[in-house]
């Protein structure tokens, strides 16, 4: 028997078996949406429902900010939270809006309020240590444009304290700003990130680039490495001996 | 009162392209050089004889538009009028800025002087700049020289680069949701992804593999 909640088909048989995503409770629902078919628990089912709802609009919102629609995107993103935050027991939804107000802010060149937007999300907390990253990044951008590039500086070094070395490819980026944004300011790379940024090259199977400064190094690293594909976390944990990288 | 006939697709208005320095300098388009022409053609009889250096600034947005136009050194006020009405239709691919030959409005960092956004905010606007070759009309003992340079800010030239790359790659990630890899979690999350691929310019493969 077939019956419809939330928008998603759902298949009411039986179905012992854990849920396809938390791996915790029994699964009680089928959930089909974009290319997925698994079977999976009552709160997992309202929580990718809720995430359904922000990504079933997503080509939408970013299609307005590409036509400079920059507070249109923002109403649908808040109209899409109000529809949806009784979903949102886990605040994933709120905290991937809170994400993209950020982010458009920032690309909008509204920096005071992205300044704001870009903290609010860091105080819903973050998922995975790319996010991290990731915020530290726009947030640096909006207060280095707001002419307080120490500040900046800050924030992009207490970001890069947060390591996982899933993500660390994408420190890549952080580092390049890091560096760019010391040299801006006349000032060295300080030579604890070296560690880092030769951890990083070492993912892409490349030497940190000798230069005069580190921040040369590093920004040498991110323009040689910009096409490469890193390794996987596998091939480079055997590299590294497991568990012995940053 | 004087009647001139000029044959269809005919006109007594030669266009050609002063020899740019570098030489890969971009031209406008071939239908705006050839709207000039005709306000040249078409103006003649309004515009003493003589040598004219007409430069046009243009303002484009992110998709080549263009936003803004001024000119000056222009024959007349209504020469004036029709280059900037030509100019107005033009479009740019937004590639022109990922060529060599933009510059930026300051030497050095790149960083043109700051500007005021929001009542209390500094913001710094850099800003990239397309110089075109000159394109020359010249009508009986008329020539106007037509220097055009368009501006963009060097955050909304690379921010349409980025879309067209990233938004594809959302696209095709929004129809794939699934996840092959359990390291990072049963399901991708392209929008952290389109973030990630807009602020540093590649498509983060590990967090949202291609299908």
């Amino acid at each position: 028997m077939t019956t419809m909640a939330h928008g998603k088909r759902l298949m009411t048989r039986s179905l012992p078996k854990d849920c396809f995503y938390c791996r915790d409770k029994e699964a009680t629902a089928q959930y089909v949406h974009a290319g997925i078919d698994e079977a999976v628990c009552s709160s997992c089912l309202k929580r990718l429902t809720a995430r359904d709802a922000l990504e079933d609009r997503l080509m939408e919102i970013v299609t307005l900010e590409s036509q400079g629609r920059y507070d249109d995107a923002l109403a649908c993103l808040t109209a899409i939270f109000e529809a949806n935050r009784h979903l949102d027991d886990d605040q994933w939804l709120e905290r991937s809006i809170a994400m993209h107000r950020c982010a458009i802010f920032v690309d909008a060149g509204r920096f005071t309020e992205a300044e704001q937007a870009c903290r609010a999300w860091a105080a819903l907390g973050f998922d995975t240590v790319d996010l991290r990253w990731l915020q530290a990044s726009y947030l640096a951008q909006a207060l280095d444009a707001l002419g307080r590039s120490r500040e900046a500086l800050a924030v992009l070094e207490e970001a890069l304290g947060h390591r996982d070395p899933r993500y660390l490819p994408r420190a890549r980026g952080l580092l390049r700003q890091l560096a760019e944004l010391s040299e801006e300011l006349g000032e060295m790379v300080a030579p604890e990130w070296r560690h880092l940024a030769e951890a990083v090259a070492r993912r892409f199977r490349v030497e940190l680039p000798v230069a005069d400064t580190l921040a040369a190094s590093i920004i040498e690293l991110a323009n040689a490495t910009r096409d490469l594909r890193p390794a996987s976390l596998d091939e480079w944990e055997k590299g590294e001996g497991k568990g012995g990288g940053p | 009162m004087t009647l001139s006939f000029m044959p269809l697709g005919c006109s007594s208005a030669r266009i050609h392209y002063h020899p740019s320095i570098p030489e890969d300098r971009p031209r406008i388009p071939k239908g705006t050089a050839d709207r000039i022409r005709e306000c040249v053609d078409e103006l003649s009889g309004t515009i003493e004889p003589g040598y004219y250096s007409l430069d046009a600034a243009v303002k484009v947005d992110p998709d080549g538009h263009v936003l803004e136009v001024e000119t000056t050194g222009q024959p007349n006020p209504d020469v004036g009028i029709c280059v900037r009405i030509a100019l107005r239709g033009m479009r740019l691919s937004g590639e022109i800025f990922d060529r060599d030959v933009l510059r930026t409005s300051a030497s050095g960092s790149g960083r043109a002087t700051p500007d005021r956004g929001q009542v209390g905010e500094v913001v710094t606007i850099v800003v990239v700049t397309v110089v075109f070759t000159e394109v020359i009309i010249e009508a009986f003992a008329i020539t106007v020289a037509v220097a055009v340079t368009a501006t963009a800010t060097a955050g909304a030239a690379k921010r349409a680069k980025r879309e067209k790359m990233c938004m594809p790659l959302l696209h095709e990630c929004l129809g794939n949701k699934n996840h092959p890899n359990p390291d990072f979690g049963p399901e991708k999350d392209c929008g952290a992804c389109y973030r990630y691929c807009m602020n540093e310019g590649s498509w983060p493969e590990d967090k949202c593999p291609r299908p």
